[in-house]
């Protein structure tokens, strides 16, 4: 029996660690259309590469809306110089779905663009088969640093650097929540954390890079991993560090259980600014205590036109086909990614992915210039960063009566907004 | 000297909730031999559940378990009956395939069914505490702490002194014995199934003022569980309570001696210590359980 009962464990064990790796996989087969060749008046069919189930499709799918209303808007202004665009979806959970189906889309659906992806892990492991084939990958979401640091000459990032998240969060320190509080950011204890995933380390490491650039003190640096089901040892380390200001880089299930530990242990810091985040499932579990809680995130609903040109129109028909405002600003991101795709394919004129990322490299808009709120310059072959873009930046917001404003950059916000600090409130 | 107070407090409320999501757990480990590996998938259900009864019906969690505890009982009748029971004569392989089977059905049903919203039961209660300025008790830990006390005592009771409970555990120690005297094996199986399954249902009631609730949630405790149960000994209801004391000290003590990063790597060095040192755990009862 004991014997036995050995075996049974080592099994579990096994499976265990198998499990992980098993559990939400399983990949969408499309049915397969005769392949098009891009001539006026056909089909141009584009890939796209969402988590769509699993853990990671809530925000997958929204991806996927954004992506799908451009096409339709795009379609109905003439499509790409006389081609309707189609996009052929890829479900994928994980990154070793996003290598299948990757190499699903190029060899058996032959789309010339990939777009993605949501998930940093599976952008970072769906662009290489791209590289690999001289397939454009054009990614709008991953924001993991590395993604656009392995000299791809085909990938090409529209969206923020984890980097750019950390750094936003100092930024709003500096500009908008210190000078609130009528206080010196130098006079301040910070203290970073971030969940120990590449998106939780580049934001966090951003923001511990500025903040010592700019000679703050950072009193305290930690990283734990969001699978946690407590994190009442890292409150108590915060609260004997004296923490004024929390810069916290997390998902939404631990960051709300962050919170909760925070109120339960009585750790009560001058303000909070997290890394990412700013989504309706924060809001909704924290109901109106969470106003004052700032974000450095992608560009929100609540964005000054003048900053995201064309950011009003597509709200409008986000309401009318989903009947509610969008969860977060990832569908924004993926829109105005999509549109900067559909523009540089119009000037390329071409399928070929040499002249794709010609076209591509010779954009040069200034901030201010797409839905997103961000510009496009992006850095050319050569750069450690080559093909990231230099001309986004994460977006400053904040919780004030219910809903998420834009805060910084200043030109962004839309009225008047209160900075409610301390928060949270006691 | 306060810090050291309120981190064992931590670690002690923690506890309360490791243990709690492992009785279910060891009870039917126990006494069928079967490693449920969908034990969490049954915690993430039964936190959708209460979740559907705070929205809808406006019922605070604690008051769902009255209702909690029959569904959940009957959910695990009908998995028992469906899934396991028609595979139960064949090995330990079986059963292991069939429940990590059904952790990636239940998941993937939680996923078309309630999508993958990450949920939250927002009650005014939810992150208060009682106690001094420096040493806090949380309520909802205190609640679930009692909780898991209060489950372990009524099972122990169920165990010990009703009919069924004499012929689970006869059926645990020889169920070839248990046969040969009139126990009705097949019904004691499902029944001590659907047990278990009504318990971790309770833990699901309790931990969802807590938790966020979301498809994959129950994956989260899943390790936790597994380690708590081998270490206080296989199918031992007491042995999960402390098993489950012990993590959450430990998980208390690194998270604040080491980086919180380092704690699962921790509780998990443990877990290989007690399987390679005392492979029945700290409590273990030598040959007891698995008659099969």
């Amino acid at each position: 029996m004991k014997f036995r009962r050995g075996k049974l464990i080592s099994l579990l064990l096994l499976i265990c660690f198998a499990v992980v790796s098993v559990a939400g996989c399983g990949g969408a087969a499309t049915e397969k259309e005769p392949v098009t060749t891009g001539e006026v008046g056909d089909t141009l069919r584009l890939g796209a590469i969402y988590p769509l189930t699993g853990p990671l499709a809530k925000l997958g799918q929204e991806e996927q809306k954004g992506a799908q209303i451009a096409a339709d808007l795009r379609n109905d202004a003439g499509g790409i110089n006389g081609n309707k665009i189609e996009w052929i979806f890829a479900d994928a959970p994980t990154p070793e779905a996003g290598v299948s189906e990757a190499e699903r889309l190029i060899t058996v659906e032959k789309v010339p663009v990939i777009m993605g992806s949501y998930s940093s892990g599976v952008a970072y492991a769906a662009s290489a088969v791209a590289e690999k084939n001289k397939v454009i990958y054009w990614e709008n979401s991953g924001v993991a640093d590395n993604i656009t640091q392995r000299g791809f000459k085909y990938l090409f990032r529209f969206g923020i650097t984890g980097t750019s998240l950390g750094e936003t969060t100092i930024k709003m320190l500096r500009d908008v929540i210190a000078p609130e509080l009528g206080k010196d950011p130098k006079d301040y204890k910070i203290g970073v954390i971030w969940e120990d995933s590449s998106f939780g380390t580049s934001v966090g490491q951003g923001a511990i890079g500025l903040a010592k650039e700019l000679g703050y003190n950072v009193v305290f640096t930690e990283s734990y991993s969001a699978k946690t089901t407590d994190l009442s040892s890292l409150v108590m380390k915060l609260k004997q560090n004296d923490i004024d200001i929390l810069i916290p880089t997390s998902y939404v299930a631990d960051g709300l259980l962050l919170f909760k530990q925070m109120q339960e242990l009585n750790f009560v810091p001058e303000a909070v600014i997290m890394g990412g985040n700013a989504t309706q499932d924060l809001k909704a579990a924290m109901g109106e205590k969470i106003n004052g809680l700032a974000h450095s995130d992608i560009t929100q609903p609540r964005t000054n036109e003048a900053m995201a040109p064309g950011l009003e129109a597509f709200m409008k028909e986000y309401k009318e086909r989903y009947g509610s405002e969008p969860y977060s600003g990832h569908v924004i991101r993926a829109y105005a990614g999509a549109n900067v795709l559909f523009d540089v394919l119009e000037k390329a004129g071409s399928t070929d992915a040499d002249k794709i990322a010609e076209a591509a490299r010779s954009l040069d808009l200034p901030l201010g210039s797409t839905a997103a709120g961000w510009g496009v310059k992006f850095a050319p072959e050569g750069d450690p960063m080559m093909g990231t873009n230099e001309r986004a930046e994460a977006y400053g917001c904040i919780w004030y009566k219910d809903e998420i404003f834009t805060v910084w950059p200043v030109e962004g916000q839309l009225e008047d907004v209160e900075v409610l600090v301390p928060w949270p409130a006691r | 000297m306060e810090i050291w107070m309120q981190i064992l407090v931590n670690g002690i409320l923690t506890g309360g909730i490791f243990a709690l999501i492992s009785i279910g757990l060891t009870l039917i480990f126990g006494v069928m031999n079967i490693i449920n590996f969908a034990h969490g998938e049954f915690l993430m259900i039964s936190m959708y559940l209460v979740y559907w009864m705070n929205v809808k019906m406006g019922m605070d969690p604690y008051v769902a378990i009255i209702f909690i505890i029959p569904i959940m009982f009957v959910v695990g009748l009908v998995v028992y009956k469906a899934t396991l029971n028609p595979i139960i004569e064949r090995s330990e392989l079986f059963t292991i395939l069939m429940t990590v089977a059904l952790m990636i059905l239940l998941q993937n049903l939680a996923l078309m069914l309630w999508n993958a919203d990450i949920r939250s039961i927002n009650i005014d209660y939810a992150a208060s505490a009682i106690g001094t300025e420096n040493i806090r008790f949380g309520i909802t830990k205190i609640a679930s702490f009692a909780i898991a006390i209060g489950t372990a005592i009524g099972l122990m009771i169920i165990l010990s002194r009703t009919w069924i409970g004499k012929s689970i555990k006869a059926t645990s120690q020889n169920r070839t014995a248990a046969k040969l005297m009139g126990v009705d094996t097949i019904r004691t199986y499902t029944i001590a199934f659907a047990l278990g399954i009504a318990t971790v249902g309770i833990a699901g009631a309790a931990l969802a003022p807590i938790f966020s609730i979301y498809p994959t949630v129950g994956t989260q405790f899943g390790t936790a569980s597994f380690v708590v149960v081998v270490l206080g000994g296989l199918g031992n209801v007491p042995g999960a309570i402390i098993g489950g004391l012990i993590i959450g000290l430990i998980d208390s003590i690194s998270g604040f001696l080491l980086p919180v990063g380092f704690k699962e790597a921790i509780y998990l060095g443990v877990f290989l210590l007690v399987l390679l040192l005392k492979p029945n755990g700290l409590f273990g009862q030598g040959a007891a359980g698995g008659g099969r």
